[in-house]
């Protein structure tokens, strides 16, 4: 499966490195203050980011089979749905 | 046990860790729409000043997740390699590294429930402590799940040929920190 | 692995078994006995119906003070009843006997495994199933008795609802556990343990049906249990999801924060409870289209159709739940959404049902009892099918909703439709489990007198919800407009109470065959698929004398040229 795996311990350092520096980043964000959409939308990218980083590298997502991935892909998608879809309905009610 | 065919050439434990995951994704994914819906949509959902969050603590607590994931990484890495030493060694660190976490939530609640943010006193106490405590109880299972893991290899029972165990307790783990790293920026930061 | 050598005791052979056929008859024997419960609970509230306010005869004597008083039955009484008749047949009654039985005991057969894929998890989610269960009839026992909020369990009602609801919600979540394990089992099961040759194009409609079915469990459920986890914190730790601020109970206001939406619930609850209506349907129409097949000796009609279409309608079950919601005021935009996805998920249903019906078409048809149940499935399931159409659309649902006419609807689908399937596909499987086979003249009479006596309970109420007859009502005849058509309710009492009687020359069949009926051939009905490959029983822990080996597709009758009119997918 994965064979040279001395450059995986190096991938997986860089990984690590990576997201220790957009933790630092997505704090420092928080504390500049911006105007509230973009402070959400660089949060949920940075989080997006980070989550990726994470499925593809120490979960080995990258390197499974189609049916794996499909599987989280519907698994994404129906929370997608889920948010998405009740969202317009809860705040009107008020 | 050696390995049996299967027809999608994917070991059915690998198999069945990741359709659990995915069922994972749809039970945390339908509380976090919970708290987005509501904080969105509620006319009564005040959060506390940023100052009674404890951001700190909880960058703290971030990283020490996030090392614990690499440390589970690399005791996979040890064993492929049939390292057993750098297996032990790395899942040592990572269940300490689970403990630390566990410690510092410890002292967040208390210090959050002193400040009176509470489970009962807002949307917001109730979606904290639910989603915190919801995340707490999947990281002292994965703690157990690689407790389990730590003893078998002191025992010598995982091989560079034999170690699919030590990838599902991984798999498990990267997923409960992959969860933090999504409640941390939600209930913290913004 | 290796059970086979070693030496079972009755224990490990008959309750803690990790063989997939001990534990289907577990399914199935635990989830005829829900069945039945949930019938009776039925049958008491069928006398409050019929005869509002009278003394349940006999019965009500044994009834306690807090339930029925003087046989009388209280109307919290009847709230309990229709909740928890709900509750046990959708989640202890008709899930655990089509995905746990069915599932279990002939997925593996029918793709040619040893057992599934995890026979540990599958013994663990019986008996957390069996757990769940015991919970939830024991919460008759609380003070206050049942969850008395509906199977739907709407908030803030149920939040503010007696002890019973906190231990329904507990139950849900022991329930709702093992049916994640169950589905994770089945789906690594059919992905990864089908026997060389058995493709994806090859695979019996009932295997696809429980596939799919599996998915839609993994998928949907966990939504629910979020939603249960909220409520139950709601009940017991003062938190408010699903409670607006201002509510007042029993006159005194509500110590809450509030802010919470108790369309929050609804939507949760919803999210998993109509991708559930599938999970109820699909599994009896894989077993229809295999008895079908079967029976008419011919290839079903569109195989890949009836594929296609299970697989789009697993994907939009989770497109349509808030049309059980259009009462509640939703944006127009929202509700003009998923009226749409309504209507185009009644296509697939209409596909399937269509080529279920084509499959007739030209077929020397044996009339063998579960062939009777299925081709009654087909225009019973299409009643319930159509019925559901007016539903969809926002302007007759704002009438028909909360009618009798909802409940004529979904009885029609899960009882004439999926219990009818269940039954034959019990018929039709009972020689595989048993090595016997059922007598043949109680069979038709049990199938005569429960679909006639099916349709005289659930017909009249597409006509009591026309009138305007609100469902849950413990006094019909409380209201004028209902009193016209009260005569209704008393015929289908009579039928109710009929389709007991009715059960029991199934039931007698069913364990006198077990023991004495006669002895049948490894394939009795000279079948196709796998699962007739194996011997009747199939050999404990290991089904298969030898590993077949499928060489074609699931439904190969009458090939031309070859000296049977059915040709075994392993026959080389």
């Amino acid at each position: 499966m994965m064979k040279e795996s001395s450059s995986m311990v190096k991938t997986y350092l860089t990984v690590f490195a990576t997201l220790a520096l957009l933790t630092g980043l997505t704090v420092g964000v928080a504390y500049l203050h911006l105007e509230r959409t973009s402070a959400v939308m660089i949060a949920i990218f940075i989080a997006g980011l980070k989550a990726s980083l994470i499925t593809l590298f120490f979960m080995h997502f990258k390197f499974e089979k189609g049916i794996i991935h499909w599987t989280l892909y519907t698994a994404l998608f129906l929370v997608l749905v889920l948010i998405f879809l009740v969202l317009p309905d809860i705040g009107v009610h008020h | 046990m050696m390995m049996e065919e299967t027809a999608t050439g994917i070991p059915s434990g690998k198999l069945g860790i990741w359709m659990f995951l995915a069922s994972e994704v749809m039970l945390f994914g339908a509380f976090i729409s919970s708290y987005v819906i509501l904080r969105t949509g509620s006319p009564l959902f005040e959060i506390p000043l940023r100052e009674m969050l404890g951001i700190p603590l909880a960058t703290l607590n971030t990283f020490i997740l996030i090392t614990s994931s690499v440390t589970m990484v690399l005791a996979l890495d040890s064993i492929q390699k049939n390292n057993q030493k750098g297996l032990v060694g790395f899942l040592a660190a990572t269940v300490v590294l689970g403990f630390a976490f566990l410690g510092i939530k410890a002292f967040e609640y208390h210090h959050k429930w002193a400040e009176g943010i509470t489970l009962s006193s807002g949307l917001f106490g109730s979606f904290y402590y639910t989603l915190t405590g919801l995340h707490a109880l999947h990281v002292i299972g994965g703690i157990l799940f690689n407790l389990y893991i730590l003893r078998n290899g002191m025992k010598g029972i995982y091989s560079n040929d034999h170690h699919e165990r030590v990838e599902y307790a991984g798999l498990y783990w990267h997923f409960v920190d992959l969860v933090w790293v999504i409640l941390f920026p939600i209930l913290y930061l913004l | 692995m290796d059970q086979g050598h070693h030496k079972e005791t009755f224990i490990s052979k008959w309750v803690f078994s990790l063989d997939h056929k001990i534990i289907g008859l577990q399914y199935m024997f635990t989830s005829l006995s829900f069945l039945l419960s949930g019938f009776s609970l039925m049958l008491l509230m069928r006398w409050q119906l019929a005869f509002p306010g009278q003394p349940i005869p006999f019965l009500g004597r044994f009834l306690p003070e807090s339930m029925a008083p003087g046989g009388v039955m209280l109307p919290e009484f009847y709230n309990q009843l229709g909740a928890m008749h709900g509750t046990i047949m959708i989640f202890l009654g008709i899930v655990p006997l089509g995905v746990g039985f069915f599932g279990n005991y002939f997925l593996p057969l029918q793709i040619g495994a040893r057992d599934m894929a995890f026979p540990r998890l599958n013994m663990m989610s019986y008996w957390i199933y069996l757990l769940g269960g015991l919970v939830m009839l024991s919460s008759f026992m609380m003070p206050g008795g049942a969850a008395q909020s509906g199977w739907t369990s709407y908030a803030p009602l149920s939040v503010t609802a007696p002890a019973g609801q906190t231990v329904w919600i507990l139950a849900m979540v022991l329930i709702i556990t093992s049916s994640l394990f169950g589905a994770i089992n089945f789906i690594v099961t059919t992905l990864n343990l089908r026997v060389e040759g058995l493709t994806w194009s090859r695979l019996p409609i009932f295997v696809w049906a429980q596939f799919v079915t599996a998915i839609l469990l993994l998928f949907a459920f966990p939504v629910l249990e979020a939603g249960a986890v909220l409520q139950l914190l709601d009940r017991i730790a003062g938190t408010s999801f699903y409670l607006p601020a201002g509510l007042v109970v029993d006159g005194a206001p509500l110590e809450r924060t509030g802010g919470g939406s108790p369309l929050l619930w609804q939507h949760l609850f919803w999210f998993l409870a109509h991708p559930e209506v599938y999970v109820l349907i699909l599994p009896a129409m894989g077993i229809v289209a295999e008895i079908i097949a079967n029976g008419t000796r011919k290839p079903l009609f569109g195989y890949k159709e009836i594929v296609g279409a299970m697989c789009f309608l697993g994907v939009m079950s989770f497109l349509v739940w808030a049309h059980h919601m259009f009462l509640s005021g939703m944006k127009t935009s929202l509700s003009y959404f998923f009226m749409t996805t309504t209507m185009i998920i009644s296509i697939p249903s209409v596909a399937i049902l269509t080529c279920l019906v084509l499959s007739l078409k030209g077929g020397s048809i044996r009339f063998t009892t579960p062939m009777l149940f299925a081709i009654a499935f087909l225009p019973m399931f299409g009643i319930g099918g159509l019925t559901g159409l007016p539903l969809g659309f926002t302007p007759t649902d704002v009438y028909l909703h909360d009618t009798y006419y909802v409940i004529g609807h979904f009885h029609y689908v899960v009882v004439t439709g999926t219990i009818i399937a269940l039954f034959g596909g019990i018929y039709y499987w009972f020689p595989k489990m048993f090595g016997r086979s059922m007598n043949s003249f109680w069979s038709k009479v049990h199938f005569w007198l429960t679909i006639l006596l099916m349709n005289g309970i659930f017909f009249p109420m597409f006509i009591q919800g026309l009138a305007g007859v609100q469902r849950r009502l413990y006094d019909p005849t409380a209201q004028l407009h209902n009193v016209a058509v009260q005569p209704t309710n008393v015929f289908m009492s009579y039928c109710a109470w009929g389709l007991l009687l009715a059960q029991i020359p199934f039931i007698v069949n069913f364990f006198y065959s077990m023991f004495k009926g006669k002895k049948t051939a490894e394939n009795p009905w000279e079948a196709t698929t796998l699962e007739w490959a194996c011997p009747s029983p199939p050999l404990p822990h290991k089904n298969f004398e030898k590993t077949p080996t499928v060489h074609r597709g699931p439904y190969e009758y009458s090939v031309p040229g070859h000296k049977t009119d059915f040709y075994p997918q392993n026959a080389a």
